[in-house]
Parts: C-alpha cells; structure tokens; sequence
C-alpha cells in the first residue's frame, strides 16, 4: 500500500538545512495497522502529512496504491489522494461554520455522492458514533472530544482505504479512547482498511500491528 | 449547489458589517452606473422613432462668414427639385402664431412645413391625414395638423378635433390630421401648416434672404451622408454660379438628424458615463480588499476543505457564489438608488428636451445592470478566489488556522489596489473640481447687461389687425405707458430681441470702405429697440446718445453700434457721426454700446452688433423688457393683465425673468458638475473606506507584533509612526498615478470647460489637499488603534 525509500524532508533555515525527516524507509502492507511513536518534535506529524500527500516538499520515493507519487503531478496526487486517504487532524480542523451533519457531508459532496444517498450514509455515520443528537449544532457546541469523534467521522464516512489519523484519542476520555480504537480496530479487521495512526500512548498502538518509532526525524530500527 | 448557496448566505449573514458595507458599496456603484445608463441609453442610444431613422439628415446652408445659415426660399426649391440623393427633402420655417376664439388667446408654437417633409420624416397621422404637395401653395385654404399634445390640450383627444377651424393670426386654418407623440421634428412644436402657401412673401424671392428655413430629407437607400451632401453641394456651385451676387459662398450643409437630436449630450453624458465607470471600479477595488481580507481570515477553512477532497474548482466556485449572492444584492439596491437618482436627473435635465424626460429604468437598462452586477462579481471576485484557493494546505494546518499571516505578495496586491483607487478618486475629483471652477465662472460672466429684476415676454402682433406702422406704435405705446405705471416698475422697453435671444443678422457697408467681394460681407447681429431699452438693461453708452424723440420718421436714420464694431472700422476715430449703408439703407452712428453677450455666457460673440431706433421701424414681433425694484417674477400677472386691457385677442408668452432665462441656459452644465460633483464625492468616500480597510486589517493582523513592541518599551507615538507612514506612502503614489491620469482627463473634459484650463492648478491643488486630508484621517483611526494595543491581551491571545 505504502512504500517510502529514502524520504528526506529538509526545511532550509537560517542557520543551514533542518532535516525534519531523514532517509525514511517504510513499507505499508494493505491491512496493516501501524501505530507511530517517538517524542515530541521527532517528525511524526510531518511523516503523516507526507503520507497524506499534504506537503509536497520532500525528497525520494514514495509508492502509494502502486502509483509513483514522487513522478505525479499535483492533479494526480490530488486525485489519489481523494481516492484512497481519509485524514484525522490533531486538532480536528472541523469547519466551524457548519453544522455536524453539514461537516460530515462534506467530504460526500467533493466527492460527487448524489444527494440522495449521503443522507444514509451520513446518517449511518452519526449513528456508529452515537453522535445523531449531535448533528444540527455548530462544532463550536461541542466538547473537545466530541470535536473529535466528528473528525474521525468524516475521515471514514467516504470509506477511504487508507486511514491517516494524528493522535486521534489524544483529547479523549480514555473510555472514549478505548471506544475509537475498537472501532479502527473493527475497521481495519473486517473491511480490510489500512491505518497510520500517531500515538504517544503504549495501549493505543497496542491496538494496531505493528509499531515504528521515530526520534530526531529518523526511524528506530 | 444550492448547499453552497445556502452556505454562502450564511457566511454573509454571519458576518453582517462586512455584508453591510460589501452592499452598500455595490449598491452605490452599480446604482449611479444604472441611473447614467439610462439617461445615456435614452438621450444618446435610442434611435429617433422614426422608420429607418439612420437615413433622416437635417440640411442648412453655410456662407463665407456665417455657418448654419437657414435656407433661401429659391434655394430649397433648387434642392428639392434637381436632388438625385433624396427620396422626399421637405422644408420647415418655425413660426409662433397667436390662437384666439377658443378661451384665452395662446401663443402657439408652429412650423410651416414642405408637404414633403411628412414623406421625408414617414411617420403617419394617428389621425385623419397631412396636407399634399397639391395643397401647399399660394392660394390654397389654411390646413393644420396638430401635435398630439395641442390636440390633447385643446381638443381632449377626440376624433371631432377633425374638421374644427383654428384661429391663428386671425386668419382661420382647418384641423386636417393629428400626428402621433413620437413626431418631434423639428421640436417642440404644436402644430404643423403648409410653408409653400405663404411663399409669395416678396423677401422670400431674394436668394441673398435666408428666412428662416431649415430642411429635412431621407436619403435613398445606397446613399450615405457624405454622397447625399455632394449631391446638394453640386447643385450650391451651380447656383452660385448663376447667381454669384446672391450665392458665392454659399453652399448646402448639415448633419443626420440623430447627430443634430443628441450631439449637444454625447460628450458631457458620456464623460459621466466614464465617471461613473470610475466609480464603480473603485467600488469593485474596495470589494476585492475586504475578500482578500476575508479570505485570508477564513485560510484554514479552505486548507481543510483541500484536505477532504474539494478540488480547486470548487472552492473558487465556492468563493465566487459569495461574491455573486452580494453583487446580485447589490444590484438590487442598486436598481432602488437609480430609481430615486433618474428621478433626480430627469428633474435637473434640461427642459423640453424629451429624450431626457423619457428616460426610464426599463427592462434593457436591468438587463445591463444585471450584467454588471455579474461583471462586477468576476472582478471583484474571481482573484481573491483564486488565491484563497490554493491554501499551503502543510501550513496553515499545521498553525491551526489561528496565527497564519499573510505573504509579501497579498500585502503587494492590496496596497496596489489602493493606490489605483486613490489615483481614480483624484482623477474624478479633479475632472468635478474643474466643472464647478467652470460653472463658477459662467455664472459670473459678465455679460454686458445686467439681468437682476427684469421680467421679460414676447409679443408677436398679427398683421391682421396691426398691419400699418401706426397699429403698432399705438399699440406699443399703450403698452409702455400703462406697464411704466404698475407699481414697482422702473422702466419698460420693447425690442425685437432680447439677450439670449438673437434672430435677425444683415449685412452692412461703412461709408468710403471698398465694396466686400461677393460672398464676403460680413454681417452685423442686429436689434431694433426702443429709446430707452439700455438704460433698462443697465449698458452703459460709451460714446454718444441714446435714441429719442429726435430719430423720428423723417429725421436722418440712425443707429448705434457695439465696441467691436466701432473698434474694427474706425479704430482711433470718433465712431459718432460716421456712416454706413446697414441692411440696405443709409444710417448714421450716434451711439457706441459695450459689446453684449448675446448668445449667453458660453460663446463669445462672432458678430458685430448694431441697433435700430424703434420710432424708425415697425416691429410687430417684439419682447417687452420691464426693470422693477423689487421681484420681477411677482410682476407677471399684471404684465398679462395689461396687455389683456389693451387687447383681449392679443396673446403674450414667455412670461419670465431674465435671471430665469440665463438660469436655463445653465441647466444642462449644471446637471453635468453636479452629477460629477457627487460621483467624485462618492469615489472619495469609497476611497477612504478603502484606505481604512486595508491599514485597519494590517493593524489587526499585526495585534501581537504591536503588543510586543510595546512590550519591549516602543513609544506609542512610534507605533502611529509605523503604521502612518504606510498609509501616506500609498497616498502618496496615489496621488502621484492620478495626477498623471487627471492630465488626460482634462483633454477629454475639454469643451465641457468655460474659460477654465484643463489643468487648472489651483484645482488640482485643491482636491489633492481635500483627498489628502480625508485619506490621513482614513489612516490616522487604524493608526490610533495600533498604538493602544494592550500588550497583555495581544500576548495572550496567541
Ligand atoms: N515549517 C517548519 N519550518 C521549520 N521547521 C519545522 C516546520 N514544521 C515543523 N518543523 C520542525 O520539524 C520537526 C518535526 O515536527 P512535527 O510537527 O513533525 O513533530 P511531531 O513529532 O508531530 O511532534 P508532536 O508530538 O509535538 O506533535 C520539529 O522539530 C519542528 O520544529
Ligand atoms: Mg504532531
């Protein structure tokens, strides 16, 4: 699913190139469940950005789904992007001018669902993570871990294959945390979706496959 | 899509002083465009109501020293009769005619008209018919075709209007037809008579007599303006050549009737057109600053919509629906504003002048509106969609969307957009400050006259009754006595022409100069006035006397003259006592006059002027002047009274001050300044508005670096310093770009400039000291703001 060979990413500061990430080399099997580690500042959300084909400035080689993303164009990085990735942001990133529902169509809509089926699949949505008497209020109503759980809702409600999710249970009570990593868990399972998540927690990447750790941008062997 | 419509309404509503002014801005610009575009569409665009209006040409003659001469009588008939480019050429002389026998006696305005020109013009009758060229000639009865307005005036519309007799000038015409509304040429005109039937005026024979007659035709298919006038030139070289002593130098002119209907507005209209074009992109300037702004408040919105999968497309679209919602709005409001502005315009527009009144927000005029408005979101909308469409999705998800400043390049942009709306608004106000500077000065011209409390109207007797000297002078008498006795009155004269109003132009010969060669002679604007007609006027007499009881029928006859003649044949020489032929017979000077204005502020006199003794002529169409010492408009009802007592048949019209009179001639400058006037104010309101935005958004971005430079021991003074210097920095290469464009715009105001230069410094240094000082106070608030940042809370927040 995903292959990176010697990935470097260099942010060229005043005082010479800071290398953020250095010579990544990691293989993502289809159905993995891979949990990444290391302390703060060691590159783990640069990583998953990458792999999110949200940051574009990096060097070496990169296979998602088989395509060469270091030879794609940004319109095909777009579209595969589209395709396959849902994302969960560290700090949510819903849009706070839109209602839970409204946030959770959104992707659907990019994604030219007709009208007529997102109102099932949102609401199934709502429904999985108990959050239907949530769905008219603005995310600004919300408790930060409801905040959350919206977000991971719409990274999975275009049933991406590949999940990215950077620290998704870090705002969570850990009841809830448990709860989230069930359900990627069951995802990752029964319908086969590949995970990255970011973790600082030990139980969390418990739940996964497989654990890389990282630390002043380079992987731990 | 219509998520997005829903969502883009909410964006607005969640934001109501944004949407306000977005609004209130569009609503402006696009509401004085809808208003201008009427009027132009109506008074410049619309074909005359004509069929096949393009090929209509109004036709003069031009002579050596006097161009748009009218017609010789001779001349007309050549035309009409050796023409190969016309299909119909038909001559019109307009005549006033007194009504009497129906009421009240009225004065009415008419044209004696060619049966030809109703064949030129193609318009049919609304009802019964017009008269044939059969009975256009001497001898036949008296017919008339009403204007739709005399008929509903005097008739209320009904068919029996047909058959009925008028009595004009005593004599008694048949009503024969009614023309529709849309026939208004020539205009302003009540009724349409025969021309022909009175041609056998022995003066009309003369082909050195130009009457009064003008022409129309309709060119044949095939022909064009200029083909259609060598045509006619042909036949003016013919004549000329077998009349050289009449006709050297004579020859056919003229100019499509479209051109000659609307030629006096294209110009001003079409600069306010330009003004308000203007305006409207300061407008759409000031739009795209708030957006730009917007759009880099809203950056991690659009980063995390990138992020789910909204592909650039849909996020301008997006973008653009906003911008499309608020221009729709605004065009809306806009439409209100033109409605309430065109009732304005129409109100300050020049009277009589229909096309102005007919102008109308009508569905052409909403279609062009809408177009703008949609125009208008394109330009004020695409670009900062554009940008805010390809968010750094790494960054600014990475900063939480809470921090994100902007690149040297959207600060670039917007400070370039400010510098364009204050170069534009200096334009406006330089071309509105140069109008007012000229309209200052044409309402002080000095004229040579001086008009305050003299009332002024016209008096035109029959022949019928007054056909003898005597008739006249009896009738003028009594006029004058009984008119010198109302209260209030210090003195009253007759003339046949009162200022601003000329009409009567001859040629003369001073004694011992060597004949003029044919088609050379100059001619002299003239006026047959009574003996105390200067002192009512209040001109001075510069040389010599007045006329008085001694220029009587059998004494020597005389005349006086202005400067400027005096000046160009006896320069250096006592004018008084000197010699001439004028208009065919001998007179002597006994007075020198200062030059008048005679055809108002706006030209200088061309002509040399003359004047006549009345006691030596017999004028039976004639003003009467009357100078109060307290409000001459009060004085009207016994000035109609009088002349009612002396001759219940006798109707007066143009009953009206002469302050009135000149106050008219200024209406259409007056409309222009102060339409320009507002624009430019409107501009220079949008301006700072403008100017505000962008210093007051730099401000607020820059809360904390503020904040921590107080922190760190900044004088506040410094910090206004700072946030100044920005602000008169893009003043001042606004100022500098519209300098520059204001240069050009003065060439193009051009004509619409009395005595006023183009470039006229005090002007440009006014309205730059005025938009100076409005811009530093737009910069001065946010500045202010800048330096009371509380370093705590701008710490805190971050
Ligand atoms: N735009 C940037 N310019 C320079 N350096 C950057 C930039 N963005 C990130 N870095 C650096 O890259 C390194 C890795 O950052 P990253 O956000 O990936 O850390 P992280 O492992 O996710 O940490 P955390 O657990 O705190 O979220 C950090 O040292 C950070 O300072
Ligand atoms: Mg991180």
């Amino acid at each position: 699913m995903i292959s990176l060979r010697h990935v470097d990413r260099v942010y060229p500061l005043k005082g010479g190139p800071y290398y953020a990430l250095r010579n990544i080399n990691l293989e993502v099997n289809e159905g993995d469940f891979l949990s990444i580690m290391g302390p703060s500042g060691s590159g783990k959300s640069t990583l998953l950005h990458i792999l999110g084909l949200h940051d574009a400035a990096w060097d070496g080689e990169f296979h998602l789904v088989g395509e060469p993303v270091h030879k794609l164009d940004k319109k095909k990085r777009f579209e595969l992007q589209k395709k396959h990735i849902g994302f969960v942001f560290q700090s949510y990133h819903l849009l706070d001018d839109l209602t839970v529902y409204e946030n959770l169509e959104i992707p659907l809509s990019y994604r030219d669902v007709p009208r007529k089926d997102r109102e099932g699949i949102v609401c199934d949505a709502l429904d999985r993570f108990h959050i239907v008497g949530k769905k008219d209020l603005y995310p600004n109503q919300l408790s930060g871990g409801q905040q959350q759980l919206v977000g991971i809702a719409r990274a999975l409600v275009a049933k991406p294959a590949l999940i990215l999710a950077d620290e998704p249970t870090g705002n969570l009570h850990s009841d809830q945390g448990r709860e989230i990593m069930e359900l990627f868990k069951k995802l990752n399972q029964e319908d086969g979706v590949t995970i990255v998540q970011v973790t600082h927690s030990n139980d969390n990447a418990g739940f996964g496959t497989r654990i890389v750790r990282l630390a002043d941008g380079m992987m731990l062997k | 899509m219509l998520a997005d419509l829903k969502f883009a309404l909410r964006q607005l509503a969640k934001t109501p002083g944004f949407t306000a002014v977005a609004l209130l801005t569009l609503a402006l610009g696009i509401g004085a465009n809808t208003a201008i575009f009427s009027v132009v569409k109506s008074v410049l665009l619309s074909p005359l109501p004509y069929p096949g209006p393009g090929r209509l040409v109004v036709l003069w003659e031009d002579e050596t020293n006097f161009q748009q001469a009218s017609i010789a009588w001779p001349d007309l008939q050549d035309w009409q009769r050796d023409n190969t480019a016309f299909t119909a050429l038909g001559g019109y002389r307009r005549d006033n005619y007194a009504l009497t026998g129906r009421g009240e006696p009225e004065m009415l305005r008419g044209a004696r008209a060619s049966a030809a020109l109703f064949d030129a013009i193609k318009l049919p009758p609304q009802l019964g018919r017009v008269f044939t060229a059969a009975e256009d000639k001497v001898g036949a009865p008296g017919l008339v075709v009403l204007s739709h307005g005399l008929w509903q005036r005097q008739f209320g519309g009904t068919p029996d209007a047909l058959g009925k007799t008028l009595t004009l000038n005593g004599e008694s015409y048949t009503v024969i037809g009614v023309l529709p509304a849309e026939f208004g040429s020539p205009t302003g005109v009540d009724f349409w008579t025969q021309l022909a039937r009175g041609s056998d005026n022995p003066n009309w024979q003369n082909r050195s007599n130009h009457p009064g007659i003008y022409a129309i035709g309709r060119m044949k298919p095939g022909q064009t303006f200029a083909t259609a006038l060598a045509d006619l030139k042909r036949i003016s070289a013919r004549i000329a050549q077998d009349h050289p002593d009449d006709s050297t130098g004579v020859t056919a002119s003229g100019q499509l009737l479209f051109d000659s209907t609307v030629g006096d507005y294209r110009r001003g209209l079409t600069v306010l057109l330009g003004a308000v074009g203007l305006v409207l992109l300061i407008a759409c300037a000031n739009l795209a600053n708030l957006l730009l702004a917007r759009s880099a408040a809203r950056e991690s919105e659009f980063a995390v919509r990138a992020a789910l999968g909204a592909s650039r497309g849909r996020l301008v679209r997006q973008l653009l629906l906003e911008s499309l919602v608020l221009a729709l709005g605004g065009g809306v409001l806009g439409v209100i504003l033109a409605g309430w502005a065109r009732s304005g315009i129409v109100a300050l527009s020049p009277a009589g002048v229909t096309r102005f009144q007919q102008t109308a927000i009508d569905a052409p005029v909403l279609a062009v509106t809408f177009g703008l408005a949609l125009i208008t979101a394109l330009v004020f909308g695409l670009w900062p969609a554009w940008k805010a469409a390809q968010p750094d999705l790494r960054s600014s998800l990475a900063s939480g969307g809470r921090t994100g400043s902007d690149g040297p390049g959207a600060t670039r942009a917007r400070e370039a957009l400010i510098v364009a709306e204050v170069a534009l608004t200096l334009m406006l106000l330089v071309g509105a400050g140069l109008l007012l500077r000229s309209f200052e000065r044409m309402q002080t011209a000095n004229l040579g006259f001086a008009a305050h409390g003299v009332l002024t109207a016209r008096l035109s007797l029959p022949k019928k009754n007054y056909g003898t000297k005597e008739q006249i002078d009896t009738f003028g008498d009594r006029l004058l006595e009984r008119v010198r006795a109302l209260p209030g009155v210090k003195s009253a004269d007759l003339a046949t022409n009162s200022p601003l109003n000329t009409g009567w132009q001859t040629s003369f010969l001073p004694e011992g100069h060597a004949p003029w060669p044919a088609g050379q002679n100059p001619l002299a604007e003239m006026n047959v006035v009574s003996d105390g007609y200067f002192r009512t006027l209040g001109i001075p007499l510069l040389r010599g006397r007045a006329f008085g009881p001694e220029d009587g029928l059998k004494s020597p006859r005389t005349a006086i003259i202005d400067q400027a003649f005096a000046d160009k044949f006896w320069p250096g020489a006592d004018p008084v006592g000197q010699k001439m032929t004028l208009s065919g017979d001998p007179a002597v000077v006994v007075g020198v006059v200062p030059t008048l204005k005679v055809y108002g502020y706006a030209s200088e006199p061309k002509l040399v002027q003359a004047y006549l003794a009345a006691r030596q002529d017999a004028p039976d169409d004639f003003a009467l002047l009357v100078r109060t010492d307290g409000d001459a408009a009060a004085l009207a009802s016994s000035v109609r009274r009088v002349v009612s007592e002396i001759d219940p048949n006798q109707p007066v019209w143009n009953v009206r001050t002469l302050d009135d009179r000149i106050d008219a001639s200024f209406s259409t400058p007056r409309l222009y300044t102060f339409l320009l006037a507002i624009f430019a104010g409107l501009a220079l309101l949008l301006a700072a508005v403008g100017l505000y935005g962008v210093l007051a958004y730099q401000v607020s971005r820059r809360t904390r670096e503020f904040g921590i430079r107080l922190a760190l021991g900044s004088l506040t003074s410094q910090i206004t310093t700072l946030v100044l210097r920005r602000g008169l920095r893009l003043l001042a290469a606004g100022l500098a770009v519209g300098l520059l464009g204001a240069l050009a715009l003065g060439r193009v105001l051009g004509t619409l400039l009395y005595r006023t230069s183009s470039f006229d410094p005090a002007v440009v240094g006014g309205v730059a000291g005025l938009l100076g000082v409005v811009a530093l106070l737009a910069c001065w608030l946010p500045a202010r703001r800048a330096a009371r940042v509380n370093p705590l809370i701008a710490l805190r927040a971050d």
